[in-house]
């Protein structure tokens, strides 16, 4: 069922923190962007967990599930909303910072290092469970992949 | 031989879009991303709550189903879009839109035909409706999307 989730389980209260807390950073930082690239940068990360969870999340590819069910719920939705603050902060931080050359490597590897570190604190708290002898090692290159086509893709649409 | 065909058909849709005339690469990007969290979403409320499709289980058929719906069918929504707004003839443009459906069609009948999955109390007819249904949402969504942004532009400029 659509409402079927603990609303109270630790699970739960992360995504929640996450979102809220993203977005209320994101709402005071100061604008660096214009509009179409901020929302555009929030869709992103909507779009990258949206393209896993149905492709290697689900169907036969079966490698995870989210919050111990593979039934479609209202937490999913909400699982899916906190990655947009996410992506938003990740390009923020790297147009901020200016960031370029070797240092965008380390950016990526280090934002890897982190997504890595809160999987593993997702998985402790049962918003992911593995299967199909899937672990967390695998994710580190999925990371690393997705964090630079989001650099190439946020220069590309920053480039007039 | 199913992921052979999604795959050529695929490519052809790339290369079709390479070719029509470009909304910006904004538009573009935003039409892509919003089809596909519609199209991914929609897709499988039907195949694995709802249970109407039935995936086949072999691998290949499997990313033939993952090409079809990443490639295939939001790649033609954004032709279709591009072709919309670009200075081509109204009935080219209807032209456009019938030509895409049908092609989706054929690919429905194909995929059920090879086996890449079967329905269960389904039929390519509301296939066809869920994706004309969730083409009308894009392009409204997308409305809002490039009021919202050009709303910005012309604050900036007066």
């Amino acid at each position: 069922m659509f409402f079927s989730d603990n609303y109270l389980s630790a699970a739960s209260i992360m995504m929640d923190t996450i979102l809220v807390g993203g977005c209320v950073i994101a709402y005071f930082l100061p604008r660096r962007f214009g509009r179409t690239v901020t929302v555009l940068g929030f869709m992103w990360g909507v779009f990258v967990v949206t393209i896993c969870d149905y492709t290697i999340g689900g169907h036969i590819l079966n490698f995870y599930d989210s919050f111990s069910s593979p039934k479609y719920t209202l937490m999913d939705l909400i699982k899916y909303l906190s990655y947009a603050p996410i992506s938003f902060l990740f390009i923020y931080i790297y147009d901020c910072f200016r960031i370029h050359g070797w240092k965008t490597s380390a950016y990526v590897l280090a934002w890897s290092i982190l997504g890595v570190a809160s999987e593993w604190l997702a998985v402790k708290l049962n918003v992911y469970e593995y299967f199909l002898g899937y672990s967390l090692a695998f994710s580190f290159p999925i990371y690393l992949l997705i964090q630079s086509v989001s650099i190439l893709l946020f220069n590309w649409l920053r480039k007039d | 031989l199913a992921l052979m065909i999604f795959i050529s058909v695929a490519w052809a849709t790339l290369a079709c879009f390479t070719a029509v005339p470009k909304l910006t690469k904004h538009d573009n990007a935003f039409l892509y991303l919003i089809t596909i969290l519609f199209l991914c979403n929609g897709s499988w409320i039907i195949i694995e709550e709802m249970q109407k499709i039935v995936l086949s289980k072999e691998l290949a058929d499997y990313f033939a189903y993952l090409v079809f719906r990443t490639v295939i069918i939001p790649v033609g929504i954004m032709i279709c879009e591009n072709l919309r707004y670009s200075g081509t003839m109204k009935h080219q443009k209807k032209l456009v839109y019938v030509f895409f459906y049908s092609v989706l069609f054929i690919l429905e009948w194909i995929a059920v035909g090879i086996g890449v999955y079967q329905y269960k109390g389904w039929s390519s007819h509301y296939s066809i409706l869920g994706v004309a249904l969730l083409h009308l949402l894009i392009v409204l969504v997308w409305r809002c999307f490039r009021y919202f942004t050009r709303k910005e532009v012309y604050r900036d400029v007066f």
